[in-house]
């Protein structure tokens, strides 16, 4: 499959980037949100596997809008809708950022265990499942990819 | 702490980039470093670009300089943004003193790597 695979933070896409490689899928890797909507018109894709929560980029910003740069932002619900209308087949959010450590994913609860359809697309939305690399936790995409197709039920 | 400096500017030798890394040298505990993959530490003017440095790498520190008056505003804005989302990661200081604060050269000659 070939996959776009966003999350800002640096670890989750050294590690999800190798393992999706090593299962053999071609991957495609954004650190900025702001790119998303110009790769996924050039390019396509069978899958995308997004972050929810993102600092909040200088896209269109001036003025006191730029008092919300770097804020922590739910960008992963409106990408999710994005890539599905685009045509992505599979699309799935995962968050490791715990229920009660932001209201987003605090109402990841309420999304997690439901496959939504956008568009004729699938999407999901999750709790991130986490291993363990060299000590360091990281989000295992290949399992959210797993959960998203179908081949195995969310833990939830 | 392996320090990488990187300012915008609209001049061509970009005078205040050198002088920052001029002032920084002369810290015993900043060694300068040509990019900022190799950096522990990044000192920019730009809050966008700031950003961009930490989410490439999620142990690096950034100090935002920023320029008085108009010219700086939006980057003062967006670097104060970015010192509440990241408070043990990014610094702000004005390139001259303002309402008190402790300005970048006085500060670049005595910086420890502390960030509080």
């Amino acid at each position: 499959m070939k996959i776009l695979l966003v999350d800002d933070s640096k670890k989750h896409r050294t590690a999800g980037l190798a393992d999706l490689m090593a299962l053999g899928h071609e991957v495609v890797v954004l650190r900025d949100y702001s790119d998303v909507r110009m790769v996924v018109r050039q390019e396509h894709f069978d899958a995308a596997l997004l972050d929810l929560l993102m600092p909040a980029e200088g896209m269109m910003l001036g003025g006191e809008g730029l008092s919300h740069l770097g804020q922590p932002l739910a960008v992963g619900y409106p990408l999710a809708v994005l890539l599905a209308t685009e045509g992505v087949r599979y699309v799935a959010v995962a968050t490791d950022t715990g229920h009660h450590d932001h209201p987003a994913s605090a109402l990841m609860d309420w999304m997690s265990g439901t496959e939504f359809n956008v568009n004729g697309n699938r999407v999901r939305f999750m709790h991130a499942p986490m291993k363990q690399i060299d000590g360091v936790w990281v989000k295992d995409w290949p399992e959210v990819l797993r959960r998203l197709l179908g081949l195995k039920e969310d833990a939830e | 702490m392996k320090t990488f400096v990187s300012i915008k500017s609209p001049e061509s030798t970009n005078p205040v980039e050198s002088a920052i890394k001029a002032v920084a040298a002369t810290n015993p505990k900043l060694e300068i470093v040509g990019t900022a993959e190799e950096a522990e530490f990044i000192i920019t003017n730009e809050a966008r670009q700031a950003l961009g440095f930490l989410k490439d790498d999620e142990d690096v520190k950034v100090l935002v300089a920023t320029f008085p008056g108009r010219q700086g505003e939006s980057d003062r804005r967006g670097a104060e943004s970015l010192a509440k989302a990241y408070p043990s990661r990014v610094l702000t200081r004005p390139m001259m003193a303002s309402n008190g604060e402790e300005e970048l050269v006085p500060f670049l000659l005595t910086f420890t790597g502390d960030m509080q």
